[in-house]
């Protein structure tokens, strides 16, 4: 030990007399043509380690001594005690380091040609060094990426999607081979009304797929949806079922909105490619049964489901656990979701064109007389109804989401029975007004938390009822917001799609 | 009921890969329609199916007991109907930008346009 560190030391002086000294007193070479002086940003660490090292040289125990006794308890395994100053006295150690200064100075002086010699037989051996070793693997990394870019991310985008869903299919089908011991769920009786529901939404999603023309293809996606709301009536799931139906109905405005002037689609693929893909979408939907079913054998129920029925009352003060997990046990990902729609929202409105005048807008078709009077009794009472839902959501069917949704709907009719400029007068503000009120209020609600030194979003309750209302709570104030932010996402995007097609 | 709602939830991913696969830009949509559907239903049904029990806390209990239907799947799928409304209004969007700008239709020839901008690919 004590011999190879005097070489590498001897070496190490070597080369600081080399960088030190040669710049100043060596022999000027021609090579540095723009020498200029560097940035702060490369001398300001060198200035600081040479600093540093001045300071501990000269007071070297409080700043380091714990630091260099935990090293080498470290390094030797047993405590030692360790005496450090700047001057020690004469010892041994001290003479090893003039020694050490003294060899360097020597080789840096006269060793010139063994150097030389050393760099002409170097040249074999740094073939074989870290730094030839890192190169190639940079080269390998480079073939590796190109390749696999020609494999996956090649011509058109369709058939990169061919690629992934055949991977997909391989690896689910692949797991589900290998794990072939997955016990596969009882199967449990089809009710008659059950079974033609699954047959209707099965049949709708064939005539989306062949639909002739692409409003009987809107018309095909809306049955499925209902059909899907509809199951979840079924399956204990009522906020989702109303959720699910006002969706439907706005995703069939827009679509047809949009689509009721586009052509049939053509056919562009050939028959063989329509087949290949077939074949593929068959595949894939196979292995996704077949996990459903291995899935449903294993796991009965998410082990939180537990939880959330026992916490829900004393904890969060609702009855409703869909509602209170979305508005208080998960309320940061709520408020995440509804960021996300308001920049859907807003990124569709940023996609279109320049604002179509208002003129433009008044000029819309006029609706049938049954639509526009039907029109006049319905949008207050669907307005009602999603005051009503928002408000009793925490303890029965109904929130935010499903309240703002209805409202937007009942909007979204008047504006198609008496034109968007009636609609937009009734609103009062523009929508993204209410996406930011709705932000606004969901984020104050959280930090009333904060304020009172709880958790972002902790919830906070009224210690009384108040009359009527019954206890009021900081999850409401959360609920009004998505209700706003819902409307507001909703409206924006009917505004945009219904003047984009109308001029 | 699980295997039949187990082939329905296949089938409707079955459908909508094959329409994500077209050239058709239209078809693309409903494809990704379809999509959002199937993976509400499959997320719904994993954790198993409960009949008519909503996880609703009854009026004078302070607990769910007995058999209810999982509320955590449900928390999940309703946002995720409402982000996939917004992702529907967006794809919608783009088709809209695409057709307005350059007639494009095709998914192809969309590929090609915004890789290379090649004029004139349609």
């Amino acid at each position: 030990v004590l011999v190879s560190g005097f070489a590498a030391s001897v070496l190490l002086v070597v080369a600081s007399l080399r960088v030190g000294l040669q710049p100043f007193a060596g022999t000027a070479t021609t090579r540095a043509v723009s020498a200029h002086e560097a940035p702060a940003a490369m001398w300001m660490p060198p200035l600081l380690l040479a600093s540093l090292g001045l300071v501990i040289g000269l007071m070297p125990r409080p700043l380091v001594a714990a630091l260099v006794s935990g090293a080498a308890l470290a390094a030797h395994g047993e405590p030692t005690v360790l005496e450090l100053a700047l001057w020690h006295g004469v010892s041994p150690v001290l003479a090893l380091s003039l020694a050490t200064l003294a060899a360097g100075a020597a080789l840096y002086r006269f060793g010139d040609p063994a150097f030389a010699l050393l760099r002409e037989h170097s040249a074999g051996f740094s073939a074989l060094g870290p730094q030839a070793a890192y190169e190639s693997a940079l080269r390998g990394l480079k073939f590796l990426a190109a390749s696999l870019d020609s494999l996956l991310q090649h011509g058109p985008v369709r058939r990169r999607l061919l690629v992934v869903f055949s991977a997909l299919t391989l690896l689910l089908g692949g797991v589900l081979l290998v794990n072939g011991d997955a016990t596969f769920a009882a199967p449990t009786s089809l009710r008659l009304h059950e079974a033609a529901l699954l047959l209707l939404v099965a049949l709708a999603t064939a005539g989306t797929v062949f639909a002739p023309s692409p409003l009987a293809a809107v018309a095909c996606l809306g049955a499925v949806g209902y059909g899907i709301a509809l199951l979840f009536a079924l399956f204990g799931a009522p906020d989702l079922a109303m959720t699910q139906f006002a969706i439907e109905t706005l995703t069939v405005i827009l679509l047809a909105l949009v689509l009721r002037r586009a052509t049939p689609p053509r056919v562009l693929a050939s028959a063989s490619g329509r087949g290949r893909d077939a074949a593929v979408a068959a595949a894939f939907g196979v292995s996704i049964t077949v996990a459903l079913l291995a899935v449903g054998g294993a796991a009965n129920g998410s082990r939180l489901a537990g939880f959330f029925a026992e916490a829900a009352v004393p904890q969060a003060q609702g009855r409703n656990v869909v509602n209170v997990i979305l508005v208080d046990f998960r309320a940061l990902d709520t408020l995440g979701e509804i960021v996300v729609v308001t920049l859907a929202a807003l990124g569709v409105g940023a996609l279109g064109k320049r604002r179509a005048s208002p003129a433009a807008a008044v000029a819309a078709a006029p609706a049938s007389f049954s639509l526009r009077f039907a029109a006049v009794y319905l949008v207050p009472l669907l307005l009602l109804i999603s005051v009503f839902l928002l408000l009793r959501g925490h303890n029965a069917p109904g929130g935010g989401f499903t309240g703002g949704l209805v409202a937007a709907a009942s909007i979204a009719l008047l504006g198609m029975a008496q034109g968007h400029a009636a609609a937009r007068r009734v609103l009062r503000c523009r929508p993204t007004a209410l996406i930011a009120t709705g932000l606004a209020i969901t984020a104050s609600s959280g930090l009333l938390a904060s304020a009172s030194g709880k958790p972002f979003l902790t919830g906070r309750w009224t210690p009384l009822p108040v009359p009527i209302a019954g206890k009021l709570g900081t999850p409401l104030l959360f609920d009004i917001g998505v209700y706003l932010v819902v409307i507001g996402a909703a409206l924006h995007l009917f505004f945009h799609f219904a003047a984009e097609n109308d001029s | 009921m699980n295997i039949a709602l187990a082939l329905l939830i296949g089938g409707l991913y079955a459908a909508a890969v094959y329409l994500l696969l077209r050239r058709s830009l239209l078809r693309v949509i409903f494809g990704i329609g379809l999509l959002g559907h199937a993976t509400n239903l499959l997320v719904f049904a994993a954790g198993g199916l409960t009949r008519d029990v909503p996880p609703i806390v009854p009026p004078g209990e302070t607990t769910l007991s007995g058999i209810y239907a999982d509320p955590l799947p449900q928390a999940l799928v309703l946002t995720a109907i409402v982000i996939g409304f917004g992702m529907q209004a967006f794809v919608l969007a783009l088709f809209q930008r695409a057709a307005a700008s350059n007639g494009v239709f095709d998914s192809d020839a969309l590929g090609e346009t915004t890789q290379t901008s090649r004029p004139g690919a349609q």
